[in-house]
């Protein structure tokens, strides 16, 4: 009999929710029990640095101090901890307006981000704005697969995936970018072609899982939760696809009490989440590979940064 | 009857794990332990970010507290026209020009993009901030006569803050009774030029009208930062601002 692991969210209503098959070989060490990993995320943050101000509907929620504070908290109670972002680092304060996003991208560095993708906002600069701000300031990769940024300053600098090897664990990471049109003038778009969401994030996905062996494939996305007007999306792209367990998302500014689960096309979940926006809230998601059930639990909270 | 169906219960989950999945014992689900952060002490790394986010915020704070003029009252928005839309519009107009090189007929913005008053008083570029959050860029069009009758069609229906128009709405229809473009009747031989926001022409309800353009030229002009430089030319010339009511647009029966 194959051998899998199984995800199981704990206070889902469903029971088991089995999470693609995974094979124990890829585990490093035979002596540990289980492995946990604690995925972090924000999405949106749109240069909102310090909490929102007074008068406004999040008035308090927010800022990157109070974000510092639960991230050290978190990271001495849990061994591995993994902080992404989906995109929309940049614009709606006038930080950015003064200092062209260059004290978002160092904080981010400072605060220990893993990786990025990129939103649409994020080339509100321009794309060489962006460029110049992350090879000068950031320590993390930027992680897109679906924007071919060749003949650009991009080029060369983001990254389609990364995979992060915990104690073993393989999580293969990838970036997906939303569609420029109607959204990101071409003059800031600045040459670079756009390809088929679904159909990129399928092949990368595929390639993690198959060649590189990942167990746990994660795509940040900056698509959005579910759009208006019917473009592609979290919740439109999700059972268009075989190997992602995790959808980061962004762009909508969507808060998840907790995530959707929804099934693939070879009925295996896939775990939507979203944080909101502005850094008022920390989306965390915890994972647990347990060697003895030979399943994966997991579960998540919406963490009020406040 | 509880006892009986538990087991049986019991026995299918047990099954259903024998035959599907490999389980070495039973699994007992546990919550992962959420950590409670909301009273997370302060870290090194807080400090750390505390630390460097300082000079920022006192420089922009010092920036943003700086004033750049005063105004006699507090200035609103409203319809037909209103203090704070004539200045606004006035204002498009007059620094659209200068980077245009060219003189515009017609600005047009929305009361909508207009998102609180002017206080009276000091007016500082935080404020300035408030009133124009969104980053809007001025766009000057090339319009025909005939669109621009549109476009004047169009504010006779909304009473939008406009400038270079004098304009008479009639009451019952809401439809142009009387208008002047710079003072003179509208001649649908010639060309007009206007100026608006990004906003305005590609995603309003005048978008499809001005859509049926013969020149688009993005300025690459921040509405905000035309409105924070003509009240900054006016606090440097020791002018207080004083925006009237003229009548550029008034509802007849």
């Amino acid at each position: 009999m194959q051998r899998r692991i199984f995800l199981q969210h704990i206070f889902g209503a469903t029971g088991a929710v089995a999470l693609g098959t995974l094979s124990f070989e890829t585990w490093a060490s035979p002596l540990a029990k289980e492995v946990k990993i604690t995925i972090l995320h924000t999405n949106d943050q749109h240069s909102r640095l310090e909490p929102f101000p007074k008068g406004d509907r999040m008035a308090g929620r927010g800022g990157v101090v109070n974000r510092a504070r639960i991230l050290s908290k978190i990271r001495s109670e849990e061994q591995n901890v993994l902080l992404f972002d989906a995109g929309d680092i940049f614009q709606g304060t006038p930080y950015f307006n003064f200092y062209k996003g260059r004290p978002e991208i160092e904080l981010m560095s400072q605060m220990g981000y893993d990786a990025v993708t990129m939103g649409n906002h994020d080339f509100d600069g321009g794309l060489d704005l962006y460029v110049n701000q992350i090879k000068a300031y950031a320590k993390f990769p930027v992680l897109v697969a679906n924007y071919d940024f060749t003949g650009t300053s991009m080029e060369g600098l983001a990254q389609p995936y990364k995979i992060f090897n915990v104690q073993g664990v393989k999580v293969g990471v990838f970036g997906i970018g939303i569609s420029p049109d109607g959204l990101i003038p071409q003059k800031l778009f600045g040459g670079t072609k756009y390809l088929d969401p679904v159909k990129t994030a399928n092949e990368t996905a595929a390639m993690l899982r198959n060649e590189k062996k990942c167990s746990l494939v994660v795509c940040l996305s900056h698509l959005g939760y579910k759009m208006d007007g019917g473009e592609m999306s979290d919740l439109l792209m999700a059972p268009q696809t075989k190997d992602i367990d995790v959808i980061i998302g962004g762009h909508t500014h969507t808060f998840l009490n907790e995530p959707t689960i929804l099934k693939n096309q070879a009925g295996k979940s896939v775990i939507i989440n979203q944080a909101g926006w502005g850094g008022a809230s920390l989306g965390r998601l915890d994972f647990r590979f347990d060697r003895v059930s030979k399943k994966v639990y997991f579960e998540s909270q919406a963490v009020p940064v406040q | 009857m509880r006892k009986i169906v538990l087991p049986l219960a019991l026995l299918a989950l047990s099954l259903g794990a024998c035959t599907r999945y490999f389980v070495g014992k039973p699994v007992k689900l546990q919550p992962i332990a959420i950590s409670d952060t909301v009273t997370a002490p302060s870290s090194a790394l807080s400090q750390t970010v505390d630390k460097y986010l300082k000079p920022y915020h006192d420089s922009l704070d010092a920036q943003m507290t700086a004033v750049l003029t005063t105004s006699p009252r507090r200035l609103t928005k409203g319809t037909p026209e209103s203090e704070l839309g004539n200045l606004m519009a006035d204002l498009f107009r007059e620094m659209g020009q200068e980077r245009f090189g060219k003189p515009i007929d017609v600005a047009v913005t929305n009361n909508g993009g207009i998102r609180t008053d002017l206080p009276q008083g000091n007016i500082t570029l935080g404020k300035v901030y408030e009133v124009m959050p969104f980053d809007n860029d001025l766009v000057v069009l090339t319009l025909s006569g005939a669109t621009m009758q549109k476009v004047i069609d169009f504010l006779a229906q909304r009473k939008e803050p406009q400038s270079g128009l004098k304009l008479v709405v009639d009451k019952a229809t809401n439809k142009p009774k009387e208008v002047l473009i710079g003072g003179k009747p509208l001649n649908t031989e010639q060309t007009y030029t206007l100026i608006t926001s990004d906003y305005m022409a590609m995603s309003s309800d005048l978008a499809p009208i001005v859509k049926n353009n013969q020149g688009y030229k993005a300025l690459n002009y921040l509405m905000r930062d035309a409105m924070a430089d003509y009240l900054r030319r006016k606090g440097k010339q020791g002018q207080a601002i004083d925006p009237k009511k003229d009548g550029r647009t008034t509802v007849v029966e």
